[in-house]
C-alpha cells in the first residue's frame, strides 16, 4: 500500500489570552501601548524595561504535540478523542486552514476536506446557484459540477426547490444539499469532521452508506467523530488524540479500546468482599482483551467466592439490563439443575458463564450479579455491577437508526417460504 | 522518520503559504469568479430596485456637487456642462472608495469561510473589486448616453481611459490588501476607513477641478493618489488638463504601485493566521 499523507512532528501553539483581553487587538490599544512604553522609555531612560507584564497577560498551549503518524493509500481512519484534544486542530492543519507551528505534513493526492455541511450557502441564493457556489468553494471545477449537477441533485431529494432561495429550505434540507454537494467531490483524500451529526435519521443513514462506498471504492477517508460506534463501522484503523498527544494509533479495534479504558466509565471486572455468613464474593469480570464486544463474540463472565455455611437455597444470578434499568434477560445458577449443588459446597469456588453477545443489539448493557436465599434473604442485589458495549462489526447501515436501540436481538432468521403459485387478485393489482 | 522515498504533492509546514501562492491563486481561478458572482447576485436580488440603485448614487452626488460647485460657488468646468465634469471625477472615486469599504469587512463578514475551508484568502479580498467594476461599468455607459446627448466628449484622448481604469483597480486592490488584512488585526480599523471614505470625497477633486489648489499645498494634494486618477479620467473623457498632471500621475502610479506590493506582502505574512486570529 502507498502512502499519501506523512505526518511528521506536528505541533501547533496557540496563545490564550487572560483578563479581559480578546484575541484580537484594536488599534486603539496597540496605540496607545505603545506610546506608554515610549512615554516610560523616554521618562525613566536608564531603568530596563521589562516585558514581563506583558508576557503574564496569555499563556501558551499546545493544542498538537509532536504528532507523528503516516496513512496509506485506501485507508478509512476515524480520529478519536475527547472535546479539545486537538482533533479540530488537526484537520484544520490538514486542510490548511491554519498553520502548525511547527513539523510537516506530506500529501500526496487531491485532498478535500469537509469540515461543516454548506460552507458558504449564501441564503438569498437559489439551491442551483448554491449548488455551483459550493462546489467551488470545495474546489471543483465547473465543468466538474455541470457534470455532477444532476447525480448531486438526484442524491439530495431536493429537486422540486431547486430554484427556491435557501433561506426557505428547512434545516434538514440545507443539510442534504450541503453533504450531497460534498460527497460528490471527486478527491482522493476526504476530511470529514462531525457532520453527520444533523440531519434526519433516514439521511444521515444514507449518508453512511455513502461514506462507506467511498471508503470500499479505495478512496482514503479521514473522519473525526465522538461517536465510537459509527468510527467503528466506518474506519479500518484509528488514530486515538489525547491533549495533543497520539496516544494509540493503528487498528481500530485497539485505538476505541484504549479510548473507552480511560474515558467511558466501562467496568469489565469488580472486586471486593460482598456476601453475608453464608457466601462471600470475591471477584466478578468478563473475560475480554478490548472495552467492547462485537455481535459474535461470546465473552465469558467468571465469578469468585467462597462459601462459608452452605444452604440448599443458595443461588447466584446474572441479569442483562439496559441503561435505562430494565432487565433484558437474566439466569440463575439452578437453571442448571444438574450440577447446581456443586457449586454451593464448602470452600473457594469459580464460576463462569458464557454469554452470547449476539443475542443483543448494538448498544451499551449492564451485568448486574444478584445473589440470594431463595424466598429468604437476599444477600446481594445492586452491588456488583459490569458495564460493557456491543457493537456490530458489520451493519446495514440504511437502517442503523431505526434499529438503535438496546434489546434482545431476535436474529436474522428470516426466510422466503414457498413463492406463491397463484398470486391473487389483490397481489397482481400490486404488481 | 523522514521518508525519502515519498514524493509528496504538497507540503503543509510553518510559513509554506507564501511558497506555492501563485500555484495556488491559478488553481483556485474559478473560485475568483464565483465569489464575484455571488455578490453581484445578492447585491441585485436583494434590492427591489436593482441596478437603478447603482445609477441613483451617482446621481443625486452629482446633482449636490453641481449645485454646490457650479452653480453657487461658480467654479469653472473648462466648457464641460458642470454636472458630466463631476460624474466624471465621481465614477473612478465610486469604484476606489466602494471597493476600499467593502473590502475592509470582507474577511471579517466571511469568518465561516475562513474557519471552515482553505482557498488564497487573496480571492476574497479582491473579488469584491469585481463587483464594483460591475457598477462602474453600468455609470460609465449612464455618462456615454449623457455626453452623447449634451454633445461633449473628446474622442481623440479616449483610448487612454483603459489605462486610467487600470491605474484605479491597482489602486483597488492595493488598499483593499492592506485593510482587509488591517481589519483583522485591529477591528476598529473599519472606522477609519468610513473616516477616509467621507473625508476623501472632499480631499479628492470630486466635486471640483485639482486646478483650484493654490501653488505648494498643490504637492501635498498630489500626495492623494485619487487626484492623478480623476485628472486622468477628466483627461480621457473631455481633454481637459489640469495644471501639473503628469506629476499627478506619476505620484499616483507610484503610490498605488507601491501600495500594491507591500499590501501583498502584508497580507501573505498576516494571511496564515487570519483562521486563528478572526
Amino acid at each position: 500500500m502507498a502512502k499519501v499523507i506523512q505526518i511528521n512532528n506536528l505541533s501547533k501553539k496557540y496563545s490564550l489570552y487572560h483578563e479581559g483581553q480578546s484575541g484580537y487587538s484594536t488599534l486603539v490599544d496597540t496605540v496607545s501601548q505603545t506610546g506608554k512604553k515610549w512615554i516610560n522609555r523616554c521618562l525613566h531612560p536608564l531603568t530596563p524595561q521589562s516585558d514581563a507584564s506583558a508576557s503574564s497577560n496569555f499563556e501558551e498551549f499546545w493544542a498538537l504535540k509532536d504528532v507523528c503518524f503516516d496513512i496509506e493509500e485506501g485507508d478509512r481512519v476515524g480520529i478519536i478523542g475527547r472535546n479539545g484534544a486537538g482533533k479540530s486542530t488537526l484537520l484544520k492543519i490538514l486542510s490548511r486552514i491554519t498553520e502548525p507551528t511547527s513539523g510537516q505534513v506530506r500529501v500526496r493526492g487531491r485532498l478535500s476536506s469537509l469540515l461543516e455541511v454548506g460552507t458558504g450557502f449564501h441564503p438569498e441564493l437559489t439551491g442551483r446557484e448554491n449548488i455551483y457556489l459550493n462546489g467551488a468553494i470545495l474546489g471543483m471545477k465547473r465543468s466538474e459540477i455541470r457534470k455532477k449537477f444532476d447525480e448531486i441533485v438526484a442524491f439530495s431529494e431536493i429537486e422540486q426547490f431547486l430554484d427556491t432561495p435557501v433561506k426557505r429550505f428547512s434545516s434538514g434540507m440545507y443539510m442534504r444539499l450541503g453533504f450531497s454537494i460534498a460527497a460528490h467531490l471527486d478527491s482522493d483524500l476526504l476530511i470529514i469532521d462531525e457532520v453527520l451529526a444533523v440531519g434526519d435519521a433516514q439521511f444521515q443513514a444514507k449518508c453512511f452508506k455513502k461514506l462507506n462506498e467511498l471508503g470500499t471504492k479505495g478512496r482514503t477517508v479521514l473522519f473525526v467523530s465522538h461517536d465510537v460506534g459509527s468510527v467503528l463501522s466506518l474506519c479500518n484503523r484509528g488514530i486515538y488524540l489525547d491533549r495533543g498527544e497520539v496516544v494509540a494509533s493503528g487498528d481500530i479495534d485497539v485505538c476505541v479500546s484504549s479510548y473507552m479504558k480511560n474515558y467511558r466509565d466501562r467496568s469489565f471486572s469488580w472486586d471486593g468482599d460482598i456476601g453475608d455468613e453464608h457466601i462471600r464474593i470475591h471477584h466478578a469480570s468478563l473475560s475480554v482483551d478490548r472495552e467492547f464486544f462485537y455481535q459474535n463474540e461470546k465473552p465469558e463472565i467468571h465469578i469468585e467466592y467462597e462459601i462459608l455455611k452452605p444452604h440448599p437455597d443458595l443461588f447466584i444470578g446474572i441479569g442483562i439490563w439496559n441503561m435505562r434499568y430494565q432487565m433484558l434477560a437474566h439466569t440463575q445458577t439452578f437453571d442448571n439443575i444438574e450440577n447446581h449443588h456443586e457449586f454451593f459446597t464448602p470452600g473457594r469456588h469459580r464460576i463462569s458463564f458464557t454469554l452470547d453477545a449476539s443475542l443483543f443489539h448494538e448498544g451499551e448493557y449492564l451485568i448486574k450479579l444478584h445473589c440470594a436465599i431463595f424466598n429468604i434473604k437476599k444477600i446481594s442485589d445492586d452491588d456488583i455491577v459490569l458495564k460493557f458495549p456491543i457493537y456490530a462489526k458489520t451493519k446495514n447501515t440504511r437502517f442503523k437508526h431505526a434499529l438503535q436501540h438496546e434489546g434482545v436481538f431476535l436474529g436474522k432468521e428470516w426466510i422466503l417460504s414457498q413463492p406463491l403459485n397463484t398470486p391473487s387478485k389483490c397481489m397482481q393489482k400490486i404488481l | 522518520m523522514k521518508d525519502t522515498e515519498f514524493c509528496a504533492d504538497h507540503v503543509i509546514e510553518a510559513n509554506r503559504v507564501r511558497k506555492n501562492f501563485i500555484s495556488d491563486l491559478i488553481r483556485h481561478r474559478e473560485l475568483f469568479f464565483f465569489l464575484a458572482w455571488r455578490d453581484i447576485l445578492v447585491r441585485y436580488k436583494q434590492a427591489a430596485l436593482g441596478v437603478t440603485w447603482v445609477i441613483i448614487r451617482p446621481l443625486l452626488n452629482m446633482a449636490v456637487f453641481t449645485l454646490i460647485f457650479g452653480k453657487i460657488a461658480h467654479l469653472s468646468s473648462f466648457d464641460v456642462p458642470y454636472s458630466l465634469f463631476v460624474l466624471a471625477g465621481m465614477l473612478p472615486w465610486l469604484l476606489v472608495s466602494g471597493a476600499l469599504f467593502d473590502t475592509c469587512n470582507c474577511l471579517v463578514n466571511n469568518v465561516h469561510l475562513i474557519n471552515k475551508i482553505y482557498f488564497p484568502r487573496v480571492i476574497l479580498a479582491t473579488s469584491q473589486i469585481l463587483v464594483h467594476l460591475v457598477d462602474f461599468g453600468v455609470n460609465l455607459t449612464l455618462l456615454f448616453i449623457l455626453m452623447l446627448f449634451m454633445g461633449t466628449g473628446d474622442l481623440s484622448t479616449m483610448w487612454s481611459l483603459p489605462l486610467f481604469l487600470g491605474l484605479a483597480v491597482i489602486l483597488c486592490v492595493g488598499t483593499s490588501l492592506w485593510f482587509s488584512a488591517l481589519t483583522v488585526q485591529y477591528r476598529d480599523f473599519r472606522f477609519i476607513v468610513q473616516f477616509i471614505v467621507q473625508f476623501g470625497m472632499f480631499a479628492s477633486p470630486v466635486g471640483y477641478g485639482s486646478y483650484i489648489i493654490p501653488g505648494m499645498w498643490k504637492w501635498v494634494y498630489f500626495l492623494n493618489p485619487m487626484v492623478g486618477i480623476i485628472d486622468g479620467f477628466r483627461w480621457a473623457l473631455f481633454g481637459i488638463t489640469q495644471p501639473d498632471m503628469m506629476w499627478s500621475l506619476l505620484i499616483s502610479l507610484i503610490f498605488s504601485v507601491v501600495l500594491l506590493i507591500s499590501g501583498l506582502r502584508y497580507f501573505q505574512k498576516t494571511e496564515r493566521s487570519f483562521a486563528d486570529r478572526i
